[in-house]
């Protein structure tokens, strides 16, 4: 059973996610902001982990360099709707930081599933 | 029978009274020269000789004449009036002697006084023998002496005492004549000589050869002793005193003129006595001594000179020094002895003062040194002359080279505004104006102000390209026709000096460039503020499009999910389709606004050729407004010639944040941020930690370096996030390095970073380099 963990500071969001994937059949849990997703990585192995890249508090680069660190960069997905500036503005600074994947607000839900697929694959 | 001594004859008597008569006369004939105290007494005693002489003749002739008794009164009477006729005519030598030497001015001699007392004494005593015993001679045995002796006794007197007497007089005033260095001296000696020795001669034939050789008896009858003598004796005295009178006549002028002389002279004369009393000084000693000539007179020498002096011989002091008035003067003193009288001696002082003399050779000296030292000057001076004549043509030529070299027009004007000087580039515009005056109405108000008032004004000129002066709002239309119009600033300096009106220099630089730089500068601020505006909106639109996207997010794969779970031919499918459709809508709209403000931003600031020298040296202004005085900004190496391809807000934002970003690290420390800008040519890719891989290719290198913090490696790796920021809440969002990156890309731009903690960081941003060739 796979675990997958949806980071961003909308729960509507997050919810939303975490329904899509779990009708999947993945397990998934759901972090808030950088902080309270780096106490759940921490402890647990996550298969995927799909994050925002603007949150309050500790944001999604630092995430994403953390998990850098920890060598999960390919089980990252970065996404963004993008905000004060255009959101390819953000990705493109994720890509730079080796994310597997990237994607855009709103979210295409197939091609998120498939992503998520291909990496648990990819690990399996 | 006694011999005869007088003679009968009536003619001799009347000869006799008329000599005498004239001896009375005498000094009245001579009257209209001379007075009778005023002749000398050898003079006198010539004419009382005469009249003793011619009366005891008369009286002879009328009493006693021819032969008398011997032993009788008569004969003694006779005998006595000859014998007193003898003592005159005795004298007779001895006078004219003296008039001669008086004449020749020769010394008396004693000696001749002696033989006249001689020959007196033996007149009286042969006079007595004859009276006592008249036939004394007789005895002698000589035949003169018996026939003749009273005439031959008498006359051996006469040979003894008289002739050589007379022939010395001849001898002296012959002798005098030849030593006389007057000439009219030497003639009159001569003269007197001539006439003396003429008169002696004759009286002496007929009165004493004559009678002896005829044995003293003619055929009238016996010869009479001394006839010839008494009468050439009283021609001999006319002849005397004519001589006297014109000596002493000229010896008179000659002293007057002397007198007036010594009167006349600046140099002193003093006269003074044995006993050293003064008794003349001139205008010249009086002068000089400064003592009035009354005071003088009477004072003794002694108190006038220095009393060691030895007056009374003849000497010559030279430098006497005497306080006169309290002034050291100098005197030359010569003492020596004149003849005033012919008995009297006078003392004389002739002294000159020397001082000014000495003073004057001092002066001369002096002067002659300073003239030598005036010489020496005037070749000092000339050489400095020449020296600074040198420097001037130097310093003009420097000057004219400088005004010519100058890359604006010069001219200079004088007080009446006519033209004086102009430098090169004037003349290639104006040409020669040399000497051409402008009217005053002619010229602008502000070059009158500063010729009439002396106050300097700047304006600016438009021309179009006629070369016609046109206004401001006319220039500004032409430029927007795209017609030619130059801009000129006018500078009109006074120079001031003295009183108005000034001379003018005027300066009229060519600013056409310059405005069209500003215009370009000025556009491309308008173009930033613009695009600022535009990002604003966008950023604003940005964050609203966030927020909308995740609701819509939220709502598009609630929907999806839901679609998932129901079956196709579910109502509610068809609705949740068609919610699907509307939240799609919205996010279509949601993107074609962000699109449009994106788009529109974009074609706002078109990518354009650009200085990004000129962008650099915007953002150093803009940042030297808020820096904090710890930090320094440097712009090093500003290749002006760089083009690159770009938009303007662009690249004003990117090296604003990186910069602001710098600044921000060395806030703490201070520091120095430093801009370059140069060419860079990479001959292969460069590969970089950080930062993309750079393709080889030319490029325009912008180097941003700070000496602040630096960073490590961690923070380094995030610093193009956005949001990322190491700055404390409130102080910067991060999007600064984030937005650079962005643009950077847009740009087709790349970077490389190096930093080193604690040293500080180097951002170099790589920009294709806009050629040449390309621009056109």
């Amino acid at each position: 059973m796979s675990t997958i963990l949806v980071i961003d500071d909308d729960e509507q969001f997050n919810l939303m996610l975490k329904s899509a994937l779990e009708i999947k059949g993945y397990n998934v849990e759901t972090a808030s902001n950088g902080r309270d997703a780096k106490a759940l990585y921490q402890n647990k192995q996550y298969d995927v982990i799909i994050t925002d890249i603007i949150m309050p508090d500790v944001d999604g680069y630092e995430v994403i360099l953390d998990l850098r660190r920890l060598n999960m960069s390919d089980r990252t997905i970065a996404v963004s709707g993008g905000g004060r500036t255009a959101a390819e503005d953000y990705l493109v600074t994720a890509q730079h930081f080796d994310v597997a994947a990237t994607f855009n607000k709103p979210v295409d839900l197939q091609a998120l599933r498939s992503k998520v697929e291909e990496i648990i694959k990819s690990h399996s | 029978m006694a011999e005869s001594l007088y003679s009968d004859s009536p003619y001799l008597l009347i000869l006799s009274i008329t000599a005498l008569v004239l001896s009375f006369y005498f000094p009245t004939l001579m009257g209209s020269k001379m007075t009778v105290q005023s002749m000398p007494s050898s003079m006198k005693k010539l004419i009382l000789v005469n009249i003793i002489w011619n009366a005891c003749s008369c009286i002879g002739i009328i009493f006693f004449s021819g032969n008398v008794e011997p032993g009788s009164v008569a004969y003694n009477l006779r005998q006595v009036l000859f014998g007193i006729q003898a003592l005159a005519w005795v004298r007779i030598g001895m006078v004219s002697y003296e008039i001669g030497e008086m004449i020749m001015f020769s010394k008396i001699t004693t000696l001749r006084n002696v033989t006249n007392i001689f020959a007196s004494v033996l007149i009286v005593a042969l006079t007595a023998l004859f009276i006592i015993d008249p036939t004394v001679l007789e005895s002698l045995d000589i035949q003169i002496f018996k026939t003749n002796p009273i005439f031959a006794s008498f006359c051996l007197i006469y040979l003894l005492f008289l002739l050589p007497v007379f022939i010395g007089a001849i001898y002296q005033l012959l002798h005098g004549s030849m030593q006389a260095i007057d000439h009219t001296l030497a003639q009159t000696g001569r003269y007197m000589a001539g006439t003396y020795a003429f008169f002696v001669s004759i009286a002496c034939a007929f009165d004493i050869i004559i009678p002896f050789t005829v044995n003293l008896q003619t055929w009238l009858g016996p010869f009479h002793f001394m006839i010839w003598h008494q009468f050439l004796t009283l021609f001999l005295t006319f002849l005397c005193s004519q001589y006297y009178t014109s000596i002493s006549f000229k010896n008179k002028s000659s002293l007057w003129f002397l007198r007036k002389i010594i009167s006349k002279m600046d140099d002193g004369i003093i006269y003074f006595n044995d006993d050293g009393k003064i008794e003349y000084a001139n205008q010249g000693a009086v002068k000089l001594l400064a003592i009035p000539a009354d005071n003088l007179q009477g004072k003794s020498i002694r108190s006038v000179f220095p009393p060691n002096l030895n007056f009374f011989n003849e000497l010559v002091y030279n430098d006497i020094q005497m306080d006169i008035n309290g002034e050291r003067h100098s005197f030359k003193i010569h003492f020596f002895k004149v003849r005033q009288t012919m008995t009297t001696l006078m003392n004389v002082a002739y002294f000159i003062d020397q001082s000014k003399t000495l003073l004057l050779q001092k002066d001369l000296k002096t002067l002659n040194e300073q003239y030598v030292e005036y010489t020496h000057d005037l070749v000092r001076y000339q050489d400095r002359l020449n020296r600074e004549a040198r420097i001037k043509a130097e310093k003009e030529n420097v000057l004219n080279t400088l005004i010519n070299a100058l890359p604006f027009r010069v001219w200079y004007k004088n007080e009446q505004g006519v033209y004086q000087k102009q430098n090169q580039l004037d003349l290639d515009n104006q040409g020669s104006l040399e000497g051409v005056n402008d009217s005053r109405e002619s010229i602008s108000p502000y070059e009158r102000n500063a010729r009439e008032n002396g106050e300097a004004g700047v304006y600016t000129s438009y021309v179009n390209k006629d070369g016609i002066e046109v206004s401001q709002d006319e220039a500004n239309r032409l430029t927007k026709n795209g017609e030619l119009v130059q801009t000129f600033d006018n500078m009109y300096i006074p120079i001031l000096q003295g009183q108005a009106p000034f001379k003018t220099l005027c300066i009229k630089v060519d600013m056409t460039k310059q405005r069209r730089l500003e215009q370009e500068r000025n556009m491309l601020r308008e173009q930033k503020f613009i695009h600022s505006r535009l990002e604003e909106l966008g950023t604003m639109c940005g964050a609203f499009a966030h927020d909308y996207n995740n609701i819509l997010g939220s709502q598009i794969g609630f929907c999806q999910l839901a679609q998932e779970m129901l079956p196709k031919d579910h109502q509610a499918y068809m609705f949740i389709s068609e919610a699907l459709k509307a939240a799609e809508r919205g996010k279509t709209s949601l993107e074609e606004l962000l699109n449009a403000i994106r788009g529109n931003a974009k074609s706002a600031t078109p990518a354009i050729v650009i200085s990004p020298y000129m962008i650099i040296e915007d953002v150093v202004k803009k940042l030297t407004l808020t820096l904090p005085p710890s930090i320094t900004l440097n712009s090093e190496n500003m290749d002006h010639s760089i083009k690159i391809r770009g938009v303007v807000a662009s690249l004003d934002r990117i090296i604003s944040n990186m910069a602001n970003n710098a600044i921000f690290a060395m806030k703490e420390t201070g520091g120095t941020l430093t801009f370059q800008l140069l060419r860079d040519e990479l001959a292969e890719q460069l590969v970089t930690p950080f930062a993309p891989p750079i393709p080889a290719g030319k490029y325009a290198k912008i180097i941003i370096s700070d000496t602040g913090s630096g960073m490590d490696s961690s923070t380094l790796e995030r610093i193009f996030a956005p949001f990322f920021t190491t700055k404390a809440p409130g102080e910067g969002l991060g999007l600064g390095l984030s937005s650079a990156l962005r643009l950077l890309k847009e740009g087709n731009a790349y970077f490389t970073v190096q930093t080193t903690l604690g040293k500080g960081t180097t951002f170099n941003l790589y920009w294709p380099l806009e050629t040449e060739i390309k621009e056109n």
